[in-house]
């Protein structure tokens, strides 16, 4: 049986280099990549994550992953969404003699991929849902040991997923606050020139750039950006 | 006292979290925390006329962003 101590093949360190991507999809890719390499039979492999009931494949090995999750999303359904929905392990032998996602099969069949495994990954936040996805070209390719290999592999990788999930929320949610900050700091300057040129409130102020905005159906931030670019070279109202 | 019912289903129409809405009511200078914007939504709580015009603003830009032009209406004329 392969080893499936979680320091024990050397790829698995990239799960701990996640936060070094260069953003999520980066980091879902690695562990796609890694989760694959550690099968000798997988040929291809994808993160499935489901949001708001919507599935979509994160990041995935090549093309074949992502035509074979997208032929499941088709029919919102197939193994992977399964394993993604009912937090459950499928391993399928052989592809073709199963009968229960025929356009999955189809697909397979087509691109010559005869078994698959796929394994949930545990999210933790709450709706959100992930399956690792591994293809494998032949009949019975993705044996016992693969799986419970795999699923050790899933395990782990979910506190991974889990952690770079909220690690890429918090970077997405620092960086649209250092432009709401920069968005603010020109309006309020906006403001202050209205403010001495209109002799008026801070809120009549606003109410002047917002009726703007409605006359020229443009944002507010763009016409204050012009207001205070005009004050440097001539009259902002 | 400003009826907020437009601005509670303009958010749901939008699909904007809350915290979503905040940044761009807060980037337009709005003063409130996210959790006393979601109280004001939801009935709880009042505030000025221009705070509450700031919130207007931060859903119509969005509506713009849609194609649409600043369909909610402002407190302030």
């Amino acid at each position: 049986m392969s080893d499936p101590r979680p320091d024990g093949p050397e790829g698995w360190g990239a799960l701990t280099r996640v936060t070094e991507d260069a953003d999520l999809t980066d980091s879902l890719r690695r562990i796609a990549g890694t989760g694959c390499s550690l099968l000798d039979s997988c040929s291809a492999a994808s993160v499935t994550v489901i949001v708001a009931r919507r599935p979509v494949t994160m990041a995935a090995t090549d093309e074949l992953a992502t035509a074979l999750d997208q032929a499941q999303y088709d029919m919102d359904d197939g193994p992977c969404l399964t394993a993604a929905r009912r937090q459950e392990t499928i391993r399928i032998d052989s592809i073709a003699d199963d009968d229960r996602w025929p356009t999955f099969r189809d697909a397979a069949i087509g691109h010559d991929i005869g078994s698959s495994l796929s394994l949930p990954l545990i999210i933790s936040d709450d709706g959100t849902f992930g399956g690792l996805n591994l293809y494998a070209h032949g009949v019975a390719r993705l044996s016992a040991d693969d799986q419970q290999l795999a699923a050790t592999f899933a395990l782990q990788a979910s506190i991974a997923v889990s952690n770079v999930v909220a690690y890429w929320a918090s970077f997405d949610l620092s960086r649209n606050l250092q432009a709401a900050m920069e968005h603010r700091g020109v309006i309020e300057q906006a403001k202050g020139i209205l403010m001495a040129s209109h002799r008026c409130s801070p809120d009549e102020a606003f109410a002047i750039l917002r009726r703007r905005s409605q006359d020229e159906n443009r944002k507010l931030r763009d016409i204050a950006v012009e207001i205070v670019a005009l004050t440097q070279t001539g009259d902002p109202t | 006292m400003i009826d907020v019912a437009p601005l509670r289903a303009a958010r749901q129409f939008l699909e904007l979290t809350i915290m979503e809405l905040w940044i761009d009511y807060f980037a337009l200078g709005g003063i409130q925390d996210a959790k006393t914007l979601a109280a004001y939504l939801n009935g709880d709580g009042e505030t000025s006329p221009g705070d509450h015009d700031a919130i207007v603003q931060a859903l119509n830009e969005v509506f713009i962003d849609r194609g649409l032009n600043h369909p909610l209406d402002y407190a302030m004329t």
